[in-house]
């Protein structure tokens, strides 16, 4: 069969270990080592230098990649400051929200370069985040409402209950797959689009435009991926209809 | 960069980011409904019901959709209200 040109499966192959996974065949080493499990790990270890890079000689007058990160902490609290109310309730999502935004702008970002691809681009991943967003989302609800958070789902009026009840169902099953899909779908078409210019129309000036296009979709996903879970969890938390 | 163009440039990825978003909250909505009506029909009453199962839950699944749009056409009000008053607060206070 034939592989795509990734350089961390090339390296990992060379060293025998069996690098050209695919979910849900194979051996466990094999599923742990696939090709978008690999560039997730790399994606998380380019937060964490980046992380320590900002971190590890903070001053009062920032510089250089602390200034970067102050500047995107100090705005996304803000945002959510302002989408929940208060900011002891914005703290409790904060951690995750942030991850999820910064990993994603990564891992995006990635599949623009050459012999890199984006994790993003794989549904189970996208899927495994929107999981967590959406469980957590859940949870806050029960936390901060108890059993009443029932009536979230039971709409404006008595009579209408039962329906509302259905119908709710099938809006929150929705959100799940809209918020895992659209990522993978963009990432995907993106890459998708770009191989297929890449072997029919010539390598130089042909995928130029739908590069372009990838640096702004790319973007977009990542900030998405953090509006809607605050959306989400502002919903979940504020009082019912 | 100049003040004017960053707000114009986060006011559109804001306008960009919603656009998607709606978009496919309707459609995944809907979707999620005929194939929870579809596996009914299929799976459950071994096609005896085809294909009214599938209708109704079309039908459960476009109001959940629909349901999600109003849910966000609502907070995007609130959004825009809030900016309108600061906004308006701040001319005041130049003025």
């Amino acid at each position: 069969m034939e592989h795509p040109l990734l350089f961390l499966p090339i390296i990992l192959s060379a060293l025998g270990l069996p690098a050209y996974g695919t979910p849900g065949e194979g051996s466990a080493l094999s599923q742990i080592l696939a090709p978008h499990m690999q560039y997730s790990y790399l994606a998380m270890i380019i937060c964490l230098l980046i992380a320590r890079a900002a971190t590890s000689n903070i001053q009062m007058v920032p510089k250089g990649m602390q200034n970067v990160m102050e500047m995107y902490v100090e705005g996304l609290e803000d945002f959510i400051t302002e989408q929940v109310g208060s900011r002891d309730k914005a703290m409790i999502i904060y951690p995750m929200v942030a991850t999820f935004g910064f990993v994603i702008f990564i891992s995006n970002y990635m599949g623009l370069i050459p012999g890199f691809m984006s994790p993003t681009a794989n549904l189970n991943v996208t899927l495994g985040c929107t999981l967590i967003a959406i469980v957590t989302y859940h949870a806050l609800g029960i936390r901060f409402h108890g059993w009443r958070y029932i009536k979230h789902f039971m709409g404006p009026i008595k009579v209408m209950a039962p329906f509302f009840l259905i119908v709710e169902t099938f809006s929150h099953a929705g959100r799940i797959a809209s918020l895992s899909i659209r990522l993978f779908g963009n990432m995907m078409s993106k890459e998708m689009l770009l191989g297929l210019l890449f072997t029919m129309a010539g390598p130089y000036l042909a995928p130029l435009p739908i590069m372009l296009l990838g640096v702004l979709v790319c973007l977009l996903q990542a900030f998405i991926f953090v509006v809607l879970p605050v959306t989400y969890c502002a919903e979940a938390m504020g009082e019912a209809h | 960069m100049e003040p004017e163009t960053k707000k114009h440039l986060h006011h559109m990825l804001r306008q960009l980011s919603r656009v998607s978003y709606m978009a496919s909250a309707m459609v995944f909505s809907t979707f999620a409904g005929v194939w929870f009506g579809y596996w009914l029909d299929k799976d459950v009453f071994h096609g005896k019901t085809h294909p009214w199962m599938t209708i109704i839950f079309f039908l459960f699944g476009l109001a959940g959709g629909i349901r999600n749009l109003y849910v966000l056409g609502g907070r995007m009000k609130k959004e825009e209200d809030r900016r309108s008053e600061t906004e308006k607060s701040r001319e005041e206070k130049n003025t």
